[in-house]
């Protein structure tokens, strides 16, 4: 709490630029009554993942750290804030909104970038390896291709591919 | 004949005031009351705001004596007053002045032969569930110990018709056989006083409203409160009976969500009560309040709060989950921090809503209010409400001395010594009561008896009772305890009236009027309202133009520029009410009824003569001694943004700042409008310049009933709101880049910078600093604030303590403009219904003037020693204040033309009557 946080240098459109995004259209409406944070699980398990606080800090314009912040990706989506807010802010639908700016805007959280790279790269979230299609074949499977080429397609159609680093 | 019925729907506080009101105003009134009791929602709650007690019986009229006063839980008794239960309106036709209002009863099962002695409940084998006590009770109940009517009821959903209760009923009340009944009632008006009624909550699934046991609504726990204190002294949880140490309250249930968007009003007060009365009968519980926002806005209502003792949570909580004790565990927020905390009770703070029947679209019909209030604000709009109605004459049966060639003298002995015999003696018991002065008079007029002599054992108390209703010229007392002798006094006294002239004032209808003190809205209000019911009235003001602190409002919440002040100030123009400008109010002398006020104008005093005072005096607005606002032109106050600013597209970031000089130590009262107008000016600024940032640093946002969409709207638009507390108010800063604001953001703990182009202080109001001597001048009160007081702070909010003076608009309380027009409105009718009920009686013995030779020389005014005579304004004649005349002469001896006279002692006639004997 020690920090001060300066308004004039926050992103003023922020706010707007998260109504604008579907699912995003309740941000506004927030009074700030605590409802969704003192429900969310995973809240309850790590005091830092606040959806209460995100939500204001968004409205502040704190957009770096917003785009940036985990909780939008630990998010469980369970709807347990959605359902008891009472001024129908839509919150786990605000979670999609903010995930879907970040990945637009570049903030994509390197985890999810690693797994994106390896589906990229394989077609699949790990390395199929020499030794997991000998072990197929003792138990009768068939074999597997290390690389599924269509994957690669989809996700270069689906401008995904922009966030890979690849290693051609 | 002109139709004199009235039907009033809802017999609550509101319900039975607008009767009472209509009964002042000349009419008779049908109460038609749907549940089995008279009295509404308030027979529920023991305890009011801001008193915590019951004041019920002071809502009944001063001046109208056919009330008798009693216990209004227990019974109202009126002559002009019919009570229907279990009755509803189903339909109404025709149209104002002739309305067919269909009554349908609904059969009750028990007569009025019942004594409540309980015999039938004991016997009943059925029970059912009262939504009055949230308990189960036998089939046939009633509600309380005491009720109105004090009869029982059965309630045909529970009873199964297996008679035992009529076999065990000695009073032959009971018939379980009893029809419904319809009734048509022609009425000239009705009015819709049916209240509020309790949200249906069970969607508020999370916190186990209607699954836990002891989750309960406020309506529930104030029956806990009341029905087991003081006979037990205990009070019990319902799961198990056990005494709750740990209780919970949570604000806003029902209100301010996505199913009911609009904000209460009256809840976070009448949970403060809860509070308070728990916290007196049960020091040792521990009660917790769970809220967003703190609205107390009422009048006292902020001081309320900051002396209640609890502990405050501003936190709405997410869940309650139950244990297998019964036990609730909430769950909510605090700091940054999740909290889990075990109770033993939780109070649901219900919002409210008021129930609109269809048939109110039609005229004659009116609605007293659409949304929540508390008794205080409901009272004043049922008095509104019946400015709707002609003010019918009642027809006074006062004892006059008539203007006649030949009297008729009499003798009434009440005291058994008189032995005369002869025509026009009469032998009366001594008086002892006002019924005893109404069967003494019935017995005169069918004697024919103009004036009399009345022989009694006690003068004064007889003198004060006759008063009641007869001109004191129109009899002679006789004290046979004072008397040698008693024949020599009678014959003295029957010369006296013989020689008796009547006072001219006595036998012409006096000519009402009312002063009105302060040409603000409210005073505007009531002077508009009385002068359209031909009553004449004076307006008073201070400033040399009408339209007091109204006129710098600019712009209003709802988006309107309703120029208010300019509309009243078009009708009082048009309705040629007398305006005196530049016009100081000094002081009032006289008696209620009679009074005469004092006029600075100028360098001179001069003296109008008034019925009634209405006191709308209103408040100042408060110029800011704080965050630099005098040094600043970057720092102005609301006011002043909406008055002056038009360079709104240049700004990029306001701050605005809630409750300056308001909510503080100083100054403990909330002034209500700044938050409207924060709100206001925050919505304007985000339509002109959306890329503005609107910051407002608030307390609690006292956006109560309808402005909670406002509220939400800015938020909407924008606008951020930030919370900060008391103890850590926001510092400002002047650099040479501008102007620099920190604040704490309490609900976040974050500390923020802002750097504004423009600070908008959220002033309030003052309250004006001659209320103290203006209070003590007019013999009313004044409260801990400096605002007037009136009778009762609840139950009787326009009276004031001295009969005949009225108090509205913003000198009672911090209010808007819309609110202050209520209240003089209000104030106007109650200045009515006094007018309408207030026996002007005399002195016994004083002077008067003949006015119609008067050349209001003022001779006599300069001599009398008691300050008793004047000059009147209007007429240019000399006037007698009656209640201070001592009767001294010195006037008639002063005066030149013979005008000044000694009522009922002409020269002529002691002159007679010293001759005769
Ligand atoms: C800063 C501020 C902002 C406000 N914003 C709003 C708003 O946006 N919307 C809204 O609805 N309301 C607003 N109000 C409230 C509104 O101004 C009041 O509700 C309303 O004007 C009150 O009317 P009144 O007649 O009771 O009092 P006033 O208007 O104050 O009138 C009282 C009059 O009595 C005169 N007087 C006083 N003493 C004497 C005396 N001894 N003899 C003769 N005359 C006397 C005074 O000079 C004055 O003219 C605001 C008020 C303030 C201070
Ligand atoms: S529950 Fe809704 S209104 Fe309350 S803080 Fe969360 S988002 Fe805001
Ligand atoms: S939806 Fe997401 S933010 Fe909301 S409670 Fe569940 S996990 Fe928490
Ligand atoms: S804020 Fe309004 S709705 Fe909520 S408890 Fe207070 S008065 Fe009631
Ligand atoms: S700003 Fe005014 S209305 Fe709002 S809480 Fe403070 S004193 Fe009350």
């Amino acid at each position: 709490m020690e920090e001060v946080i300066d308004l004039s240098k926050l992103d003023k459109d922020f706010k707007y630029q998260v109504v604008r995004e579907p699912g995003g259209e309740g941000l506004l409406s927030c009074f700030a009554c605590g409802t969704c944070a003192a429900s969310c699980p995973v809240r309850e398990i790590d005091d830092r993942f606040n959806p209460r606080r995100l939500i204001r800090m968004a409205i502040l314009g704190m957009k770096d750290r917003v785009l940036q912040d985990e909780f939008i990706y630990l998010c469980s989506g369970c709807y347990l804030c959605q359902e008891r807010c009472p001024q129908d802010v839509g919150i786990t639908e605000l979670m999609t909104a903010l995930r879907n700016i970040a990945v637009r805007e570049g903030y994509l959280h390197p985890s999810f970038k690693a797994q994106l790279e390896f589906v990229y790269e394989f077609g699949r979230l790990y390395e199929l390896t020499e030794f997991e299609n000998k072990k197929r074949k003792k138990n009768g499977l068939p074999e597997l291709n290390a690389v599924i080429d269509e994957v690669k397609t989809l996700l270069k159609e689906a401008g995904l591919s922009k966030f890979v680093e690849v290693k051609e | 004949m002109k139709n004199k019925t009235v039907i009033v729907v809802g017999s609550g506080i509101a319900g039975l005031n607008t009767a009472f009101s209509l009964v002042e105003k000349g009419y008779r009134v049908k109460v038609i009351e749907r549940s089995s009791y008279i009295g509404g929602k308030l027979r529920q709650l023991d305890f009011q705001f801001p008193n915590d007690a019951c004041g019920m019986c002071q809502i009944y009229p001063l001046y109208d004596s056919s009330f008798l006063d009693m216990c209004i839980r227990r019974g109202v008794s009126h002559e002009d007053i019919e009570f229907y239960t279990r009755a509803e309106v189903i339909s109404v036709e025709g149209k104002e002045g002739n309305l067919k209002v269909k009554i349908r009863k609904h059969p009750r099962g028990v007569n009025e032969n019942c004594t409540s002695c309980g015999k039938c409940e004991e016997v009943c084998p059925e029970n059912r569930f009262s939504e009055f006590n949230y308990i189960t009770q036998k089939a046939i109940y009633r509600d309380y110990v005491r009720n109105f009517p004090d009869i029982y009821a059965i309630d045909f959903n529970a009873c199964t018709r297996c008679g035992k209760c009529v076999e065990i009923c000695p009073e032959n009340a009971i018939n379980l056989e009893e029809k419904e009944k319809e009734e048509t009632i022609d009425a000239a008006y009705l009015f819709v006083a049916s209240g509020i009624k309790e949200r249906d909550i069970r969607y508020l699934k999370e916190f186990g409203v209607g699954i836990y046991p002891n989750v309960i609504i406020s309506t529930h726990f104030e029956r806990l409160l009341s029905g087991n204190r003081p006979s037990q002294g205990e009070l019990k949880r319902p799961s198990d009976g056990k005494m709750p140490k740990k209780i919970a309250f949570i604000q806003c249930m029902g209100s301010r969500d996505r199913q009911n968007p609009r904000c209460s009003s009256i809840c976070c007060m009448f949970t403060l009560k809860e509070v308070r009365i728990l916290k007196e009968y049960f020091p040792e519980v521990e009660p917790w309040v769970f809220y967003m926002d703190m609205r107390t806005f009422t009048k006292g209502g902020y001081r309320y709060f900051k002396e209640t003792d609890a502990v405050f949570k501003n936190a709405r909580p997410a869940k309650i989950e139950e244990d297998e004790k019964h036990n609730l565990i909430l769950y909510f927020e605090e700091g940054g921090k999740f909290r889990r905390e075990v109770f033993d009770l939780v109070v649901l703070s219900i919002g409210t809503e008021v129930e609109i029947p269809s048939y109110v679209n039609k005229n004659g019909i009116y609605l007293l209010y659409d949304e929540p209030l508390e008794i205080r604000e409901a009272l004043i709009r049922s008095y509104e409400a019946t400015l709707n109605v002609p003010v019918l004459e009642k027809e006074k049966e006062a004892f006059n001395f008539p203007l006649k060639d030949e009297y008729v003298l009499g003798i009434v002995d009440t005291t058994g010594e008189y032995k005369k015999e002869g025509d026009h003696i009469i032998r009366h018991p001594p008086l002892r009561n006002k019924k005893d002065v109404d069967a003494l008079l019935e017995k005169l007029k069918k004697e024919g008896i103009d004036l009399f002599v009345l022989i009694a054992r006690s003068r004064y108390t007889t003198e004060g009772l006759l008063s009641y209703k007869v001109s004191p010229l129109a009899f002679e007392i006789v004290d046979s305890e004072r008397e040698n002798d008693l024949d020599f006094a009678v014959r003295r006294s029957i010369l006296k009236l013989r020689y008796r002239t009547p006072s001219l004032k006595d036998t012409q209808k006096v000519e009402k009027s009312v002063l009105v003190v302060g040409g603000g809205v409210a005073g505007m209000s009531a002077a508009v309202e009385l002068a359209k019911k031909g009553v004449r009235v004076h307006l008073v003001e201070k400033r040399s133009e009408l339209g007091g602190e109204a006129l710098h409002v600019k712009r209003r919440i709802d988006g309107t520029h309703e120029d208010t002040p300019k509309m009243l100030i078009n009708k009082v123009k048009e309705l040629g009410i007398p305006v005196y400008l530049k016009s100081e109010f000094l002081r009032i002398r006289g008696i209620p009824g009679e009074y005469v006020a004092d006029i600075r104008k100028g360098n001179d005093v001069v003296n109008i003569g008034a019925s009634a005072v209405v006191l709308t005096t209103g408040a100042k607005a408060y110029i800011p001694s704080e965050y630099n606002y005098k040094n600043s032109d970057k720092i102005i106050t609301q006011r002043e943004f909406e008055e002056k600013f038009d360079n709104v597209k240049s700004l990029k970031s306001v701050a605005m700042l809630q409750c300056v000089g308001s909510r503080n130590a100083d100054f403990p009262v909330c002034s209500v409008v700044c938050c409207k107008d924060a709100l206001k000016n925050a919505i304007y600024i985000k339509e002109k310049n959306p890329a503005c940032e609107v910051y407002v640093l608030y307390r609690d946002m006292m956006a109560y009933g309808k402005n909670e969409e406002y509220y939400t709207e800015a938020r909407k638009k924008g606008v951020i709101f930030i919370r900060y507390t008391e103890d850590m108010p926001p510092s400002l800063r002047i650099e040479s880049d501008g102007v620099i604001l920190d604040v704490h953001d309490k609900t976040f703990e974050m500390d923020l910078e802002i750097k504004p182009d423009l600070v908008i202080l959220s002033t309030g109001f003052r309250p004006n600093k001659e209320n103290k001597e203006m209070a003590e001048k007019l013999g009313i009160d004044i409260d801990e604030d400096g605002f007037f007081n009136t009778l009762n702070v609840k139950f009787n909010p326009i009276q004031a303590k001295n009969p005949g003076v009225f108090v509205a608009g913003t000198a009672l309380a911090p209010m808007s403009i819309d609110d202050a027009v209520t209240s003089g409105r209000a104030a106007a009718s109650k200045v009515l219904d006094f007018l309408n009920n207030f026996g002007v009686h005399k002195r016994y013995r004083t002077s008067d003037v003949k006015e119609r030779t008067c050349a209001g020389c003022g001779l006599c005014v300069d001599v009398c020693p008691f300050e008793a005579r004047y000059i009147d304004e209007d007429e240019k004649v000399a006037k007698v204040i009656y209640d201070i005349c001592q009767g001294c002469g010195l006037c008639v001896a002063s005066c030149p033309s013979g005008s000044a006279y000694l009522v009922g002692e002409e020269t002529k006639g002691i002159i007679n009557v010293l001759s005769e004997i």
